[in-house]
């Protein structure tokens, strides 16, 4: 059958049209021809700006016929069009006031908020031509893809164990060996180590369309040009950054990324995508026009009384997301990550903001993240909440959920690291923390799986460097070492920075296997940040947003030099996964008991069944107990215990009895030397001791008792 | 982009010559797949064709799906190395056997090969 609708109807110089489809916005490639849709409430005219690829003056524009707009729509569909290689724009005309908050300039090419792959940047730190007047230009992308049977996996939250990463600096390095370092491709290669690792979630940090020269600079200090790295600073929300694609420069970024996608998915790894919704690229009053300003300001930006951008994010702007239009904007968004990309879950940056009203105030009950909690589309996606802004809204534990929402546990990070180093007074914080946060999470209303716990995160420094620093070193960044947070409670174990002292370094690496025993047997979502389980290190640098180099590159030559943390990442992550009494629910709440009569947690001391929570404790051990069904169908207890000693000198922790039979067994001893420190899941060695264990300084000891 | 084929041994060899993108795409399909029919056997040999575009990819797809829809047998010959990482990355790399040479993609079409 031939639909009519497949001929033109309208002629404007030699191109064919037709009056478009209003939705769904963007270009759409459709038979015959390109269906282009944009919304603008305020423009009174608009016209559609055609280029040749890379072509600095475009070879056609094409005003939208204004019975061709519908609505607040102007849509068109434009006939033979050589969509590979071509990149559009649109111009709006409109209002220039701005006490209105009307910013329409009609010379402006500016970008489709929709589009679904952005050229200008295809590769990355190649330098920009800042006179051309159309830096950012919106490419028709196939959205085809032959996924097989693919689809998201929809792992439970309680057994997700996460693994971010940022996707340049992740094989960046020239020790990473892999074809085409930096990339999607790149990580692909990789994926044999990531389901060696044992993780089952990479997390990425953002890979919408952004511009790494924003506010490029040279460093005052290393002379070298900073970048904007990271890339929380959105420039197109529905494009996969063309420069992390090894074919980004023929265009195929889209189809890269959905390939890694895949194949991830086959090698059972979802994949959590950063998203940076709170603000855009634009900046506050003195920043460019690149799409949103001048489609429609007064729409998509908070905007004071004056017309002043809100800047609750920080970065200049905020985007207005409890406006309906924006609201669907990013629905939209988010539902073509997971429908077209098969993307498993988000985390959103700065989602506080995500609940602010139009002119800025904190809401009950947001729509936003309502819609989201309850999208069809998103129905079984990972929603994880950065629970905070840059304007003091700081929701941890109150972040609206619906039972849907999960959240970085800002706490967790905090009380862990106290502990960690030797703070008294936080055994009893870190009883909450192990056990999933229930004094955060109402444990009936929200379960222990809206906690993400994490002690290290892209944003602050290395778990290597949290061993390693008392301070944050800053001074590439070129900012006096004024920038990134000063409240790391990091301690350098006797000396600040790399050392060839044996003492030190063997403390420091104990140090990491104790907080990664610990993350381990949270209660919780884990999260690790990619290079912890070989010790990379930033060098101090708690900030590294703008550090295109090796402060922020993966070093795999550290892998084999510390190859035993490796080794005891490894095993540990196997060994959470081998007792699900670490990874409780709502179903099968920590606070009921097993049918032996043994609490799900407990907290013991130096005495069993006797925690000492004062404000002078330093020690902390956990019994979790479940029910464990071996492959055979038989059903036997399970019991793990954790000895947690971060005092300076060594503790003999008394063992809580066990039922008859079961006997306990070592599983790691932070305090041993490789390879003693670790024993495989389901190796454990039997202890001579039943009835104490010694816990040297500043040491961990996992015990399980079993038959 | 010129197009050309030739019978070696029952099977049909197509030649690409230039690069497989949205311009050259539909004429490519259209004679390639005039030749596929139950039983048919087909070699693309792509020595000549230095450039695929995401519309060669889906060209490339479409084919490699009605081979398999009505029962013929094809393979690609002389992929050059940058296009075959292309193929690899954007995912299209498992549509096609790849062999080096014209006489084992000729033999590994005439054993049935499909994919």
């Amino acid at each position: 059958m031939i639909r009519v609708d497949t001929y033109p109807t309208h002629k404007y110089a030699d191109f064919n049209l037709r009056t478009g489809k209003p939705i769904p916005f963007g270009a759409t490639i459709v038979p015959g021809g390109i269906n282009f849709s944009v919304y603008s409430r305020h423009a009174v005219s608009c016209e559609l700006v055609l280029f040749n690829k890379h072509d600095r003056e475009p070879f056609a524009v094409i005003p939208f016929p204004d019975e061709f707009r519908i609505g607040n729509v102007f849509t068109m569909i434009v006939f033979d069009l050589d969509y590979e290689n071509i990149e559009y724009g649109f111009k709006m005309d409109g209002v220039f006031n701005f006490n209105d908050g009307h910013w329409f300039n009609r010379e402006k090419i500016l970008l489709d908020p929709y589009a679904k792959a952005i050229g200008g940047r295809d590769i990355w730190g190649e330098e920009p031509d800042w006179s051309n007047p159309y830096q950012y230009r919106g490419r028709i992308a196939f959205d085809d893809f032959d996924w097989g049977d693919d689809r998201p996996l929809e792992l439970p939250m309680r057994d997700l164990i996460i693994y971010e990463m940022h996707v340049r600096g992740f094989t960046k390095h020239s020790s990473s060996g892999v074809k085409y370092p930096g990339t999607f491709a790149a990580i692909r290669e990789k994926i044999p180590y990531i389901r060696d690792l044992g993780v089952n979630c990479v997390e990425l940090m953002p890979i919408y369309e952004f511009d790494e020269f924003e506010n490029s600079r040279i460093s005052p200090v290393t002379k070298e040009r900073l970048l904007n790295y990271w890339g929380y600073s959105t420039v197109g929300f529905f494009a996969p950054k063309a420069a992390y694609a090894a074919t980004g420069t023929f265009g195929m970024q889209v189809d890269e990324f959905k390939a890694l996608v895949k194949d991830l998915h086959k090698n059972g790894i979802e994949v959590i995508l950063d998203v940076v919704f709170n603000h855009t690229a634009e900046g506050n009053e003195n920043g460019p026009y690149i799409s949103f300003r001048g489609i429609d300001n007064k729409t998509y930006y908070m905007l004071t009384p004056e017309g002043y951008y809100y800047n609750f994010s920080g970065c200049g702007n905020t985007l207005n997301c409890n406006n309906p239009v924006v609201r669907n904007m990013i629905l939209d968004c988010l539902r073509c990550w997971a429908a077209e990309y098969h993307v498993d879950g988000f985390r959103f940056d700065l989602a506080a903001i995500l609940g602010r009203n139009q002119d800025g105030s904190p809401m009950h009950n947001p729509p936003l993240l309502e819609t989201l909690a309850f999208d069809p589309v998103l129905g079984k996606c990972k929603l994880i909440a950065e629970a905070w802004d840059a304007g003091g809204l700081y929701q941890v534990g109150a972040f609206p959920s619906w039972g849907r929402w999960a959240e970085w546990n800002g706490k967790y990070r905090d009380d862990l690291r106290k502990f960690l180093k030797g703070d008294e007074g936080f055994s009893g914080a870190v009883s909450q923390r192990l056990s999933g946060s229930p004094d955060i999470y109402n444990r009936h209303y929200r379960g222990t799986c809206a906690s993400i716990n994490f002690i290290t995160c892209h944003d602050g420094f290395t778990l290597m460097d949290l061993v390693s620093y008392n301070g944050k070193h800053n001074e590439a960044n070129g900012e006096n070492n004024n920038d990134g947070g000063n409240d790391n409670h990091s301690w350098n174990c006797g000396f600040e920075g790399q050392t060839s002292d044996e003492g030190i370094n063997f403390l420091r690496q104990k140090q990491i296997k104790n907080a990664l025993s610990m993350l381990m047997l949270s209660q919780g979502v884990p999260m690790i940040l990619s290079g912890d389980e070989f010790g990379n290190t930033q060098y101090g640098n708690n900030n590294a947003y703008c550090q295109d180099n090796e402060i922020s590159w993966l070093d795999w030559n550290l892998l084999n030099r510390n190859y035993d943390m490796f080794n005891f990442f490894k095993k540990i992550i196997e060994f959470r996964k081998m007792h699900p009494c670490l990874k409780s629910s709502e179903e099968n709440d920590y606070e009921t008991h097993v049918d032996n009569g043994y609490p799900r947690i407990s907290w013991h001391g130096t005495r069993a069944w006797d925690a000492d929570f004062s404000g002078t404790s330093r020690l902390l051990a956990m019994l979790s107990c479940g029910n464990n069904t071996g492959s055979d169908g038989t059903t036997q207890y399970d019991f793990v215990y954790m000895a947690m000693n971060m005092h300076w000198e060594m503790h003999g922790f008394e063992l809580p009895g066990l039922p008859e039979g079961y006997k306990w067994h070592v599983f790691a001893n932070t305090d041993a030397p490789a390879p003693n420190d670790v024993w495989g899941a389901g190796k454990e060695v039997l202890l001579d001791n039943q009835s104490e264990f010694l816990v040297g300084a500043r040491s961990v000891a996992v015990l399980v008792g079993k038959l | 982009m010129e197009i050309r084929s030739y019978l070696k041994e029952g099977t049909t060899i197509f030649e690409l010559d230039g690069k497989l993108d949205v311009n050259t795409s539909p004429m490519a399909q259209e004679q390639i797949m005039a030749c596929i029919v139950p039983g048919c056997r087909v070699v693309i040999d792509m020595k000549n064709c230095d450039y695929v575009s995401s519309a060669g990819l889906r060209v490339l797809l479409v084919i490699a799906k009605q081979l398999a829809k009505v029962g013929g047998f094809g393979v690609l010959a002389h992929v050059l190395e940058e296009v075959k990482d292309v193929m690899q990355m954007t995912g299209f790399d498992n549509l096609f056997k790849c062999y080096d040479d014209i006489e084992q993609a000729v033999s590994a079409v005439q054993k049935g090969d499909r994919v």
